[in-house]
């Protein structure tokens, strides 16, 4: 009997090499636009037509993982802040919550856990966690610190503060990790199984490595070690160029990285060395929203080809864009199913 | 010897590298009290600056937060010096609208290569972010610009810039523009199979892709 999308993940986490390639390739923003709805009226659905929705998203397009909580952009409104849904993709930060950090004393995160979307995430969670039935691992986390943080302040203010105003950046940063378990917990509490996000602003894209190490490490790191305190396997993305700093990924103590496109996923094996597991990467807007099913398959299989013996799971290189065919996330989850991975060579065991 | 001008020249240019603001602010006083030209100080002195941390950005010396810094220190100069800017010779620019297409608001890499292309020359129409594509085409046919820049950060958005090049080809003013795309998650790749006239790894490197598109001949530095 072939392994549950559970059983798969396990089965790498625990360095052994499952019966199929795992895959993160998830069609539920692309079948919530091809269904007509946007974020916002999705959002508004009740909550189990959501989780339904979800589920069966998933049964029969693929992807080992089913997904809960509410996301860190949606989440700032629940604080005050300005945020814009759209006709397609997701919602953005209008303006930031706070213009000084002394600001911050004014806002109460408690608030997140009363905002109407979180109240509806929660009880969709719920419905997820049932329909799952311990076949799925139950996904769950946000924006990255570094990232959320930019949020609350404005991308450009925190990228000056980095420069000329330190304290300000910690004391931003305590606050946001706060935030943090504050949104995640909750989800946690209901039957998470795995946590994580991307971190686009720790992008070697933005800030230097040094920059990295100095302020978003540290606050990856504490909220890995919180994931980790909770029972939950980890993923951490970081979008765009991080070949610099691919030797620091394993100090963030996330099980898991998803490499963006722009990383030589090769290099960054070697680097971590089976300490961490892989995932990606195949650029989401040439390869996977404009190529073909076959392109797809090819791609796919000549990453899986090169990482043989590394435990490796199939991710895109970033965020797929709504407009993505159906057809193209069926194809690499085919191709998911079609093939096993080799046994694992680099396990980061020492003998 | 160089002249007391050319040294105000160096020492705006290496304040703006070294993020000095304060150290600008008084250049640029000395400039104008001291009666030299305004052109010269921001060309020379200012731009020259902005285009060096451009450089030291492509060299993976400099990140955003330093060339936001840099771009800073550069504006409290040009608030000093640009009133006291002769009148323009009327020769005309090359003109470009600029924006972060729709669905995004992440502006930080735009407000970057609006920077440094003005410092390279160019005058630039900035229409935000979240811009919808009809207005790029639009904004650009009413200004009669020469290029269309356009930006993302996101995956999700990037079809906006295709639309941009679809829109131009309906209303038959394809021609009329290069259209240059750029930001953190688009390829060469992917301006290509959109038909777009360029691509720009980084802010620096957009000012010499806009010099190029626009036949402006390129510091081979």
């Amino acid at each position: 009997m072939s392994q549950s999308p559970k059983q798969v993940i396990d089965s790498v986490f625990d360095r052994a090499a499952p019966d199929r390639y795992p895959s993160t390739f998830s069609a539920q923003s692309v079948a919530v636009y091809r269904a007509g709805y946007t974020m916002e009226r999705f959002m508004n659905l009740p909550p189990a037509e959501q989780a339904r929705f979800s589920y069966d998203t998933a049964k029969e397009h693929g992807g080992d993982f089913l997904h809960i909580g509410l996301g860190g952009t949606v989440a700032v409104a629940a604080l005050g802040g300005k945020i814009k849904f759209r006709a397609h993709g997701p919602a953005d930060v209008e303006e930031p919550l706070v213009k000084s950090i002394a600001d911050l004393d004014k806002v109460d995160i408690g608030k997140v856990r009363q905002y109407h979307y979180y109240q509806t995430a929660l009880e969709t969670a719920r419905h997820i966690v049932a329909l799952a039935g311990g076949e799925y691992h139950i996904q769950t986390g946000s924006w990255g610190i570094f990232t959320q943080a930019g949020l609350f302040y404005g991308a450009e203010r925190l990228m000056r503060a980095v420069v000329k105003d330190k304290q300000a950046v910690y004391a931003l940063l305590d606050f946001t990790l706060e935030f943090y378990k504050s949104l995640v917990g909750g989800f946690i509490d209901l039957g998470a199984t795995y946590g994580g996000g991307a971190d686009p602003t720790s992008s070697g894209d933005l800030i230097s490595k040094r920059a990295f190490e100095e302020f978003s490490l540290p606050y990856l790191r504490k909220t890995y070690e919180w994931y980790r305190s909770r029972g939950l396997k980890t993923q951490l993305h970081i979008c765009g160029d991080i070949n610099d700093r691919v030797d620091l990924i394993p100090d963030t103590l996330t099980d898991a990285l998803s490499v963006d496109y722009k990383v030589d996923i090769l290099r960054a094996a070697g680097i971590l060395d089976g300490r961490v597991i892989i995932g990606g990467n195949a650029d989401p807007a040439t390869s996977i929203l404009t190529g073909s099913p076959e392109s797809l398959r090819r791609e796919y299989g000549a990453i899986a080809d090169s990482l043989e013996g590394y435990p490796y799971i199939i991710m895109p290189g970033c965020g797929i864009p709504q407009h993505t065919p159906l057809e193209n996330i069926d194809a690499v989850n085919a191709f998911a199913r079609s093939r096993a991975p080799a046994p694992y060579a680099h396990t980061g065991r020492r003998p | 010897m160089a002249s007391r001008e050319t040294e105000l020249h160096q020492l705006l240019s290496d304040s703006v590298l070294d993020m000095d603001e304060d150290r600008v602010r008084d250049y640029a006083d000395e400039v104008v009290a001291e009666g030299y030209d305004a052109y010269n100080a921001i060309d020379k002195g200012l731009a020259d600056g902005m285009d060096r941390a451009g450089r030291l950005f492509e060299d993976g010396e400099y990140f955003v937060p330093e060339l936001i810094i840099c771009s800073d220190a550069m504006y409290r100069g040009l608030e000093i010096l640009k009133p006291h800017l002769a009148r323009e010779d009327g020769a005309r620019k090359v003109k470009a609208v600029i924006g972060v297409i729709e669905g995004d608001t992440h502006d930080i890499g735009k407000n970057l290569v609006r920077i440094l292309t003005e410092a390279g020359g160019f005058e630039m129409i900035d229409l935000g972010r979240d811009v919808p594509p009809l207005t790029f085409v639009e904004r650009a046919e009413a200004e009669d610009a020469d290029l269309i820049l356009i930006s993302t950060l996101m995956t999700t958005t990037m079809p906006g810039m295709a639309r941009v090049i679809e829109l131009l080809g309906e209303r038959g003013s394809r021609g009329r523009f290069k259209v240059m795309v750029g930001g953190g998650p688009v390829s060469p790749a992917f301006a290509r199979k959109i038909g777009a006239d360029g691509y720009a790894r980084n802010a620096a490197e957009a000012v010499r892709v806009a010099k190029a598109l626009a036949g402006i001949e390129v510091d081979a530095q």
